[in-house]
């Protein structure tokens, strides 16, 4: 059961770009979370392929998506809010590539879960910081009729969710499998689980995602 | 240095506060946007009902108005130049006296004609079919070059005077738009019941065009004051995809 969880977990990671090349609408890649659904995929291939086929260290991996994920999210932010909060974009892309920089230069297999932390503190309080932009913007300017077919309702609260649920996962996990590297797997659930619920999002929204 | 059993607690409590902020303010937000939305197309909708009633309003003064003031004026007006034409000798003056009451005529038809499309005086005390049949025999006499077909399932709408004036405006909309765009050659008004609902059809075999997309592009308030007006009487319009021309359903409900 938990493996057939997991396994769907992770393929459902393709589901969002699949539906948006089924549409066949060039015009659609034009969305501003496009990057991220094309980075979410490729990780969904590179995790089955590399980690789980060809049993490479992950670590890697992780520093590179943390890169991939900064500018991906970045870019969806930016696409949204370059004309209101320009100032505010640039410093936490400065403040998240410098966390970036840091943990790279200094970067050891053994302490990748203290790097992770690093990474970890920036992008959840950016993403959960322009999330409330994004609410607080859509109540100013009550433009949405339906929510639920918009599709950056879908994302924005995916990446919301996924961020605030797996923060003290990934801040703490270091610590927390000091001690006790067996109970890794234990934690681990709470990011698969946040990854579903995120994934899941991301199919929806892609569905609603339609020509600008 | 913290202790296992600290840091687990930390990290659950921390994951636990940090799930349930999330999804509460998630839940507060949906549940807040879409009251506040419905208090917003709740306003609107008054604001709606309120200028398609002022401005019927209005066209009822109006019409009014022309009726019994300057349509009795210029009665009055054509009674004098007739006494005039009586008492004049002169056969050039006679012939001017009979080209004003020609004239008079003329205007107190034009006005009889604009007052009744201002606002069909039939329709309180003959009923909406009356006042569509009219309609329809006036267009057709001034389009000879269009056909316009009939047919009428129903004797007559049970529907209320104030909801039968918006749907008699929405299709005086759609035939005004058949004949300014559409080019078409044959025109077709159906009503009839479908199961528990009335349908007002009107098919035409001109220009075809999306009713949706055009009435969120367009800048005139045509398409948009039918979509209005439909709001107000609860009624929906469907588009049926047509192999030649346009065919516009109008599904209501009598009231």
């Amino acid at each position: 059961m938990k493996v057939a969880f997991f396994y769907t977990t992770l393929f459902i990671g393709l589901c969002p770009l699949l539906i948006l090349l089924y549409k066949r609408k060039a015009t659609l890649f034009s969305h501003p979370f496009v990057p991220f659904i094309i980075l979410t995929a490729v990780a969904t291939v590179y995790e089955y392929v590399g980690s789980i086929v060809l049993k490479i260290n992950t670590a890697y991996w992780s520093q590179v998506y943390s890169l991939l994920e900064v500018l991906a999210l970045y870019y969806f932010f930016y696409q949204l809010f370059k004309t209101t909060h320009k100032k505010t974009l640039w410093s936490f892309l400065i403040l998240m590539l410098a966390a970036y920089l840091v943990t790279l230069i200094n970067y050891t297999i053994v302490e990748r879960w203290f790097y992770k932390s690093i990474n970890t503190v920036p992008i959840t309080v950016f993403v959960l910081y322009f999330s409330f932009m994004w609410v607080k913007n859509l109540f100013q300017k009550m433009e949405v009729e339906h929510l639920h077919k918009h599709p950056d309702f879908y994302f924005v609260s995916g990446i919301a969710i996924y961020y605030a649920s797996t923060f003290f996962l990934f801040f703490l996990m270091g610590n927390l499998i000091a001690d006790k590297p067996k109970l890794f797997n234990e934690y681990w659930w709470i990011n698969i689980i946040a990854t579903f619920i995120m994934r899941s999002f991301l199919i929806i929204g892609t569905c609603w995602v339609k020509e600008v | 240095m913290l202790g296992q059993g600290s840091l687990d607690a930390y990290f659950w409590i921390g994951t636990a506060v940090m799930l349930f902020v999330i999804f509460t303010s998630l839940f507060v937000f949906v549940f807040y946007y879409y009251r506040l939305n419905k208090v917003k197309s709740d306003f609107s909708d008054e604001l709606l009902r309120v200028s398609l009633e002022k401005e019927q309003q209005e066209r009822r003064r109006i019409a009014s108005g022309l009726h019994d003031s300057t349509s009795g004026t210029l009665a009055a007006a054509k009674n004098y130049v007739e006494i005039l034409y009586n008492k004049e000798q002169d056969e050039d003056n006679k012939k001017m006296f009979e080209l004003v009451e020609k004239a008079l005529s003329e205007i107190m038809k034009d006005i009889q004609s604009t007052s009744a499309h201002l606002m069909p005086p039939m329709l309180e005390t003959l009923g909406f079919m009356a006042v569509v049949k009219d309609y329809i025999g006036k267009v057709q006499e001034l389009h000879p070059d269009i056909k316009f077909q009939e047919d009428y399932k129903l004797q007559e709408l049970p529907m209320a005077t104030a909801s039968a004036y918006e749907l008699y405006r929405v299709m005086q909309e759609l035939i005004n738009n058949i004949i300014k765009h559409s080019e078409a050659s044959q025109v077709k008004i159906s009503l009839y019941k479908q199961s528990k609902s009335f349908v007002l059809e009107v098919i035409d075999d001109g220009k075809a065009y999306d009713f949706n997309k055009e009435a969120k592009i367009s800048q005139g308030m045509g398409l948009k004051n039918i979509t209005s007006r439909l709001r107000k009487i609860k009624a929906s319009l469907k588009q049926i995809p047509n192999r030649q021309g346009n065919k516009i359903q109008i599904h209501f409900k009598s009231n």
